[in-house]
């Protein structure tokens, strides 16, 4: 028996031991490995994926993180306020920009990312055509981070190439110039690989296209041309921008759509050069912590977010009165021109020319992209009236349930929201984020030519948008300055509350004044006869010069030696 | 047998044990195996000399009377390779006198001449310890007949016996005497301590030690101690206990109460949490969920003790003995207790009255019009209509009062030479603080330890312990849930006057917390097996012996999640109908996930012990394996047919989800071990370890880990003469230890798939590759280097013992990202890297005094203090960040905050400082650190303190009169501190009741005017909300009455006890008030504490036959 023993643990001794190298030698049972990947088109194809998946939306929760409607003239944040309040009051610090923050963080990570696809693919074997493709939408996604990057901090580290751990980390910003010259030539590359619109049909629908490259280089050339960043106001970097614009026109792949409500539900429009689409699930805000600042991933609940409190939702952005006042009446004229009197009972500067007007039914008569745009008292949302007035259904008396969600300054964005959305649901939001339509580029093209002295050509491009089909506006004549306002006003309704405006008016230097109005809010009061209108300022807001460009965010001032921006 | 029928009546009460009555009654069995041999020469040897040298090499003791006995004569003894038993045999014949062995116990008796063996005598004595104090309640038992009596409240017995027969007489936690009864009728029968502290067996990495040869910091906790509280969880059992053993209860939810364990306070920054080894098994994990009557001993391995266990001890180890079979007398127990449970501290949110009124407050100071002023009055006036306006207690609306805890638990414990049992089974059924549906904890233990003496040289154990632990809780998270009771406004109804419930603005938690929203079930199921063997090589050579186990642990974690449509109504005031909201709650869905884990080790040890003379050798080489394997599986489905059908079957296919994934672990080990002592006067210990483990690369896989320790017990001396010093041992030691657990696989590049980008025109989401972290190719373990220097002493033997001892260890190689200085347009996601270094240093004192005021009543007293300070000798952190916040040269765990100083009291105050651009008067005055005109992140400060306390202590009095007893617990902590900090809607009435109002009215204010979340005064946490976590607390308290009557006899019970106890029972002082100190949680969302107040039974059944 001893005997046998001894074998036997001998035995298992010696097994045991054997096998030691492949007891430690795992591998990742829930991952990818490296090797895997860059020798297999569809895994490649997968890596693509997900870098599309990194660019940010303009539904993320909040002020999100891509589109700013609640920190501009356009709206009111009335959940958001208090976080909001420090880009409206001249307030920014470096560590204070909360969920704007994140995105200097998801974008060089996605910069890495594109990058990384870039330099594992140089010398691939793999199928040319679809390695072509997949280089150039990295190459444009990494682009576009840098675009949004440059529009918000200026110029930034511009890093072609991937770091590595032992890696010496110090770098300068690069100017801003050279990071527009950088996009501008990641953008010629990518180009010519990139699907024509026809092509990126079926499974290929959603994929960069030609005329989203074109696109994505005619806004960075108008931002760099701009007041902002063209002191010299060189005509040149102008006719850069028109040259773009022109090329993609020449492509006649888009056009204006006739359906203005509906052509935000989808993504197939004629309009439509580049967009998001989204299913079945609701967004996730995750928190960093250490870090302090928020990412927001997957699907969104815009629905949910923007809805009137009445049909379930929380009306976090409120147009604000001003902005209201903007729509033109049907002939043309801006209604209000201002107010007079104490804050808590403004009374409106009526416009003589505006005689369509009548004060005491002021959402008549308007511009039709006004009832596209916003819902307000009366308005007719999902087949009921809404009730602006205390204590109806979407107001924000005490007595009503979730108080807390009635308009504050009565009224609601309703652009782009889908009306067949219920609050029951158990899903998100549905419909796509649009990033870039065609009107964009006409208004984008007539400010170009007015820069470049053709005011005839600038009119022509304004006035296709104001006479597309349901909207119908009659034609501007404006010239000199006057019409350069004509265009400005033009974009200002045309894309309202897409996130252009807060952009728009930093490069045009106009924010220090836009951005400065109080926010004018309405109260209205409604008795068995009649309604009436009281108007008050809910908001002082201030703009100082430093707010153009952002604060690099504190915790890469702490880490690097770059440069903060002046004022912080 | 009388045993059976005692085993029958058991089981008809108690039903669901019956499996342990089957194993019991296959192996009662007697036999005699032969004893280990032994061999050892000596020279002009006396008695006690000889005795000595027995006991040093075999685990007999000896037992007898001095004075007849002849000590002065010297004999030359040779033994080799002798049974014991011809060894005294042999002796017997040299120094004339007879003997007994039973168990490892040899009883020397005076040589008589043979009795009358018929006649029959009453016998009659006291029985008392070794202080001379009389034992009531032991038991004397005629071996001959097995019938027995016990002693009374005066230690005195009496019993007819036959002459010649022998008496055995015993009783807990004494060694059993046995005496032949021949001519003497009055007996004197001194009992003697079993484990005198002195002599105590410790378990130590890997073995066992004799408590005054232990060179180590190796503190311990025994099993009387463990039971005293009748907690559910283990570590609150622990928690004060052992000196250098922090533990906090950060929460007290049934089967998830967590605790924050750490050895010595935090000496990293990585993972701190010690190596917990149960059974010699490390990796069992959850150690809190074992059945409490299982454990025999809980040793806590503080210094370079731990280095046995090598590249996972750098945070020390815990090692858990479950309790084992023992020959002799089997002893079937069974434990049943009944425990109310309530909060140790309830929050008290503000009342409608106060809520309407802070809101008010809150839009006064920001310039609005106040809303609830008619309301107000009406509150104030009672003339609120309380259908619209009511009052509500949220929190007594959502918890019971009490909520009971039931726990039965059975054990049998005994064996033979042949074979030794240890049963046992636990039932355990918490219920959770909320009110309606059954959420709680319901775990079943159960455990099988068997020894079986296979041959002569081989011994095998066979151990399986089997858990099932079902959790039923809320849908939302804990934190949630609380939070969702939290931000209820008071004014709403939680249900209308007929029961319903009602629809409120924030939510009604009620159907969340009463199940009726759905709810999450899980069920943790693992079976821990250990097969071992014991082969006594003596035969090859002296001393040698070859042991191993393979353990193979399974875990099986099932969860379920249904979430379902319930009844919610909102008064419509217009019909005066009551309108069900059931349709708007959604559908019926389900999600399922479950995950698998197999964990083998192996293990394989040579062990050679041998003494030549006054030297003693203890060695070992060991050879361990351990690898896990793990799997998930998850799915979901929406829809389900119905909520009592909770398969996903019963689901629709859209919108489903699946997903799975694996993974795995290993480490493999060489590791030996040298213990020696000379004359056990002078010891010594080494250990070496050299570890693999598969979270590094290979070429950074494998690590030597070396100890050394030495020891002298100053006491045994010739020089040192002292009466009152019985004891003096000074110790010293260091070890190298190492810390492997992180992120596994961080050496290599991989991709994690993910959902990703939707594309086509009908929309399909196309799955993503997301690099992983940026790899690091030379990521190694955390290395440790822990010096101790310890001193034990004992002044008159029991009464007074102590230790002290001071450490210090220095922590390189930390594992940690680094996140503070690689720029973020690297764009890395970084991996963890060997940089960070810590070191920890600190005193430990432990003081226990035991003495015996009257032969009724006795008493002891029992303190530890711990006292531990980690500092930051270099963590990854920006090199121009100002000195004020520095982590380098604070603790691992800190508080970054501003620094408060005061409110302000008008507006004059406001524009003379610098301050937040939304500063008011009633809002916090910030000091601006910096000076730079500005109040922002740079004017914070790192604390000293953090919530993991620096000092912790326990005190422990016990008292014992008669057959009552009472023991009393304190525990207590200093030096830590919490931020305390409300949030969202509704909150703690305590913030409301100190806050500023105006200058006039409240100048001294503690906290803000009414607050809402987002001002920066509130936003920007300041040392207002910092509350110190210092308290005292008493922590257990139990009176307990042991009823052993000999009429008890009859019906097979030995003896009965009784027990009332209590479990944080009260703070004798502490500084939150708010919330319970224990707790870190910042807005009070969590799972509170819990009191627990206990009546327990306990009922021994002995083997009498």
């Amino acid at each position: 028996m001893k005997t046998t023993f001894y074998i036997l643990l001998i035995f298992i001794l010696s097994t045991t031991v054997a096998c030691e190298n492949d007891i430690l030698n795992l591998t990742p049972l829930d991952a990818v490995s490296e090797g895997a990947v860059w020798d297999d088109l569809d895994l490649v194809n997968l890596y693509v994926n997900a870098r599309y998946n990194e660019l940010p939306h303009g539904f993320s929760k909040w002020a999100g993180g891509l589109r700013f409607t609640g920190i501009t003239d356009e709206s009111y944040h009335q959940h958001e306020q208090p976080h909001l309040r420090k880009h409206t009051n001249g307030g920014l610090t470096s560590d204070n920009l909360f969920f704007f923050n994140g995105f200097w963080f998801d974008a060089y990570e996605a910069i890495r990312n594109n990058t990384i696809l870039l330099e594992q693919t140089e010398t691939s074997e793999l199928d040319a055509d679809k390695i072509s493709q997949f280089r150039a939408e990295a190459r444009y996604l990494r682009a576009y981070f840098y675009a949004e990057l440059i529009s918000r901090y200026g110029g930034v580290p511009l890093i072609e190439s991937t770091f590595q751990l032992e890696d010496d980390f110090s770098l300068e910003r690069a100017r801003y110039e050279d990071v527009v010259a950088f996009i501008i030539k990641e953008l010629d590359l990518a180009i010519p690989d990139l699907l024509d619109r026809n092509k990126a049909v079926g499974e290929q629908f959603g994929r960069l296209t030609k005329g989203a490259g074109l696109a994505l280089k005619a806004r960075t050339l108008l931002y760099a041309a701009s007041p902002l960043n063209n002191q010299q106001n060189s005509t040149e970097k102008w006719s850069e921008v028109a040259l773009a614009c022109e090329a993609l026109f020449e492509r006649n792949e888009y056009s204006l759509s006739g359906d203005y409500s509906g052509l935000f539900l989808n993504p197939s429009d004629p309009e439509v050069i580049f967009f998001k689409q989204f299913i079945d699930e609701f967004g996730e805000e995750t928190s960093n912590s250490p870090e302090g600042y928020y990412q927001y991933t997957g699907g969104h609940r815009i629905d949910e977010w923007r809805f009137p409190n009445g049909s379930g939702g929380w009306v976090s952005e409120n147009p604000t009165q001003n902005f209201i006042d903007q729509y033109e009446t049907l002939s043309g004229e801006i209604p209000v021109l201002g107010y007079t009197g104490s804050d808590d009972n403004l009374q409106p500067i009526l416009n003589p020319a505006a005689t369509d007007y009548d004060p005491a039914r002021p959402y008549d008569n308007r511009d039709p992209r006004f009832a596209f745009s916003v819902y307000h008292d009366e308005a007719i949302f999902k087949g009921r009236e809404i009730e602006m007035w205390n204590p109806g259904k979407d107001s924000r008396d005490p007595s009503v349930d979730f108080w807390w969600n009635g308009s504050v300054l009565s009224y609601g964005i309703r652009k782009s929201l889908d009306e067949s959305w219920s609050f029951e649901s158990n899903f998100g939001s549905q419909q796509p984020w649009i990033y870039m339509r065609l009107s964009e580029f006409y208004l984008t093209y007539a400010e170009a030519q007015y820069h470049l002295g053709r005011e005839d050509l600038a009119r022509d491009y304004v006035n296709r948008i104001r006479a597309r089909q349901g909207v119908n506006m009659p034609p501007i004549d404006a010239s000199g300055l006057a019409l350069l306002d004509k265009i400005k006003h033009e974009r200002k309704i045309e894309l309202a509350f897409e996130g252009n405006r807060w952009y728009d008016a930093r490069r045009w230097r106009d924010a220090e004044i836009d951005f400065s109005q109080s926010v004018i809010g309405l109260e209205v009061t409604k008795t068995a006869t009649a309604k009436s209108y009281r108007f008050y300022v809910e908001e002082t807001r201030s703009y100082p010069e430093n707010h153009y460009v952002w604060p690099l965010p504190i915790q890469e001032i702490l880490r690097s030696n770059l440069e903060q921006n002046p004022g912080y | 047998m009388s045993l059976k029928i005692n085993i029958s009546v058991i089981k008809s009460r108690v039903k669901f044990f019956f499996f342990t009555c089957i194993v019991f009654s296959s192996i009662h069995a007697n036999s005699n195996t032969p004893p280990p041999k032994i061999s050892f020469h000596l020279e002009q040897a006396t008695f006690s000399s000889i005795v000595r040298e027995i006991e040093r090499q075999t685990p007999f003791v000896f037992s007898f009377e001095a004075g007849w006995l002849d000590l002065e004569t010297k004999f030359d003894v040779a033994y080799n390779d002798m049974e014991i038993e011809e060894i005294i045999d042999d002796l017997s014949s040299k120094f004339g006198f007879d003997y007994k062995i039973e168990n490892t116990y040899i009883q020397i008796t005076k040589r008589n001449p043979p009795p009358d063996p018929l006649q029959q005598i009453t016998v009659t004595g006291y029985v008392y310890d070794e202080f001379k104090v009389l034992l009531p309640g032991a038991t004397i038992i005629d071996k001959s007949t097995n019938q027995g009596v016990t002693s009374d409240f005066n230690g005195f017995f009496s019993i007819s016996v036959d002459s010649g027969t022998v008496l055995s007489i015993s009783y807990i936690g004494y060694k059993t005497f046995e005496i032949e009864v021949l001519n003497e009728t009055e007996l004197e029968v001194n009992l003697e301590i079993k484990a005198s502290k002195l002599n105590e067996i410790v378990v130590v990495g890997y073995g066992t030690q004799k408590k005054p040869t232990i060179t180590g910091s190796v503190a311990t906790l025994q099993s009387n101690d463990i039971v005293e509280s009748q907690t559910a969880n283990l570590s609150n059992n622990l928690a004060g206990r052992v000196s250098g053993l922090v533990i906090n209860t950060r929460g007290g939810e049934p089967g998830s109460d967590d605790t924050q364990i750490n050895i010595r306070g935090i000496g990293t920054t990585g993972d701190s949490s010690p190596l917990i080894v149960i059974d010699g098994i490390p990796s069992r994990g959850s150690f809190e969920r074992l059945n409490p009557n299982d454990i025999e001993s809980v040793s806590v391995l503080k210094d370079a003790s731990a280095a046995i266990y090598g590249a996972r001890a750098a945070n020390g180890a815990i090692l858990i003995t479950t309790k084992r079979g023992k020959s002799g007398v089997s002893i079937l127990s069974y434990n049943t207790s009944y425990s109310v449970a309530q909060p140790t501290r309830r929050p008290f949110l503000m009342n409608a009255l106060q809520y309407l009124t802070w809101i008010d407050e809150q839009k006064i100071r920001n310039g609005r019009p106040p809303d609830f002023q008619d309301q107000i009055q009406d509150y104030i006036d009672g003339t609120n209509d309380p259908m619209k306006w009511a009052d509500t207690d949220w929190w007594a609306e959502s918890t019971d009062l009490w909520t009971p805890e039931i726990q039965h638990k059975l054990s049998l414990r005994g064996g033979s030479e042949k074979i030794k049992y240890f049963l046992s089974g636990q039932y355990l059924d918490q219920d959770a603080i909320y009110k309606g549906k059954d959420y709680g904890y319901k775990q079943y233990n159960i455990r099988s330890n068997l020894d079986i003496q296979v041959a002569e040289n081989f011994k095998i154990a066979v151990d399986l312990a089997g858990r099932v632990g079902n959790r039923t809780s809320s849908l939302l998270s804990t934190d949630q849930l609380i939070r969702q009771i939290f931000v209820q406004t008071p004014y709403e109804l939680s249900r209308y006057d007929n029961g319903l419930l009602a629809k409120t603005s924030t939510g009604n938690p009620i159907s969340s917390l009463d199940g009726s929203n759905g709810y999450k079930e899980s069920s943790n199921r693992r079976i821990d097996s250990k097969f071992s063997f014991d082969l006594n090589l003596s035969t090859l050579l002296d001393g040698l012996s070859l042991s191993g186990y393979a353990a193979f642990d399974y875990y099986l974690n099932i969860r379920k999640e249904l979430t379902q449509p319930f009844d919610q109504f909102f008064f419509d005031e217009n019909t005066e109908e009551y309108i069900n909201l059931r349709d708007q709650t959604g559908t019926v869905n389900l999600f399922q996930q479950s995950d698998t884990d197999l964990n083998i080790t192996y293990h394989l040890r040579f062990n050679y012990k041998k003494s030549f003379q006054d030297h003693s050798l203890n060695t070992f080489i060991a050879y361990e394996q351990y690898t896990r394997e793990g799997e998930f599986l998850s799915a979901s489905r929406k829809n389900l047919v119905s909520a009592e059908i909770p398969f996903l079957f019963s689901g629709q296919d859209t919108g489903q989800t699946n997903n799975g994934e694996g993974s795995q672990e290993a480490r493999v080990n060489y590791f030996g071990r040298i213990n020696y002592d000379y004359k056990e006067k002078y010891l010594a210990e080494f250990t070496l370890r050299y570890d693999g483990s598969a979270n590094f690369p290979e070429n950074q896989r494998f690590g030597l880990f070396p100890g050394v320790s030495l020891g002298w017990r100053i006491t045994e001396e010739p020089f040192f003469k002292s009466e009152y010093i019985t004891n003096l041992k000074a110790r010293f030691s260091w070890g190298k230890l190492g810390n492997d657990r992180v992120d596994n696989f961080q050496y290599l590049q991989f991709y994690n798939i993910e959902p990703s980008y939707i594309f086509q025109e009908n929309k399909q989401r196309t799955q993503g590759l997301l690099p992983g972290d940026t790899p690091n190719a030379n990521i190694t373990w955390e290395t440790a280097s822990k010096y101790n220097l310890g001193i034990d002493f004992n002044i008159k033997g029991r009464q007074l013992a102590g230790v002290f001892e001071l450490f210090y260890e220095r922590r390189s190689d930390i594992l940690a990202p680094r996140n503070q200085s690689v720029p973020i347009y690297t764009g890395f996601s970084l991996p963890d890297e060997n940089i960070g270094i810590v070191n920890n240093r600190g005193v430990e004192l432990q003081l226990n005094h035991n003495n015996q005021i009257t032969q009724d009543f006795s008493y002891s007293i029992g303190s530890q203090f711990t006292f531990a300070k980690s500092e930051i000798e270099f963590i990854d952190e920006p090199s121009d960040i100002p000195d004020y916040q520095k982590r380098t040269g604070n603790p691992v765990d800190f508080i970054l905050i501003y620094q408060a100083d005061g409110l302000y009291q008008n507006q004059a105050e406001i524009d003379d400082s610098v301050s937040f651009p939304d500063a008011k008067p009633g809002d916090i005055r910030f000091v601006d650190k910096n000076g730079d005109g500005k109040i922002d992140d740079n004017d914070r400060i790192i604390l000293e303190n953090s919530s993991t306390p620096k000092i912790t202590y326990g005190l422990s009095f016990g008292f014992q009169w008669n057959n009552l007893g009472m023991n009393l617990f304190f525990q207590g902590q200093a030096l830590a501190q919490s931020t305390y900090r409300p949030f969202d809607l509704n909150q703690q009435s305590f913030y409301f009741e100190n806050r500023w109002i105006s200058n006039r009215e409240t100048p001294n204010a503690t906290y803000p005017a009414a607050f809402s979340p987002s001002d920066s005064s509130f936003r920007n946490i300041s040392t207002v909300w910092l509350k110190s976590n210092e308290f005292l607390k008493l922590k257990n308290i139990e009176f307990s009455y042991l009823l052993n009557k000999p009429f008890l006899n009859r019906y097979g019970i030995e003896s009965l006890r009784f027990a009332l106890s209590g479990h944080n029972v009260f703070f004798v002082y502490d500084k939150v008030k708010i919330n319970d100190p224990e707790s870190s949680s910042q807005t009070g969302w969590y799972y509170p504490q819990q009191r627990l107040l206990t009546a327990g039974i306990n009922v021994k059944f002995k083997d009498l036959k």
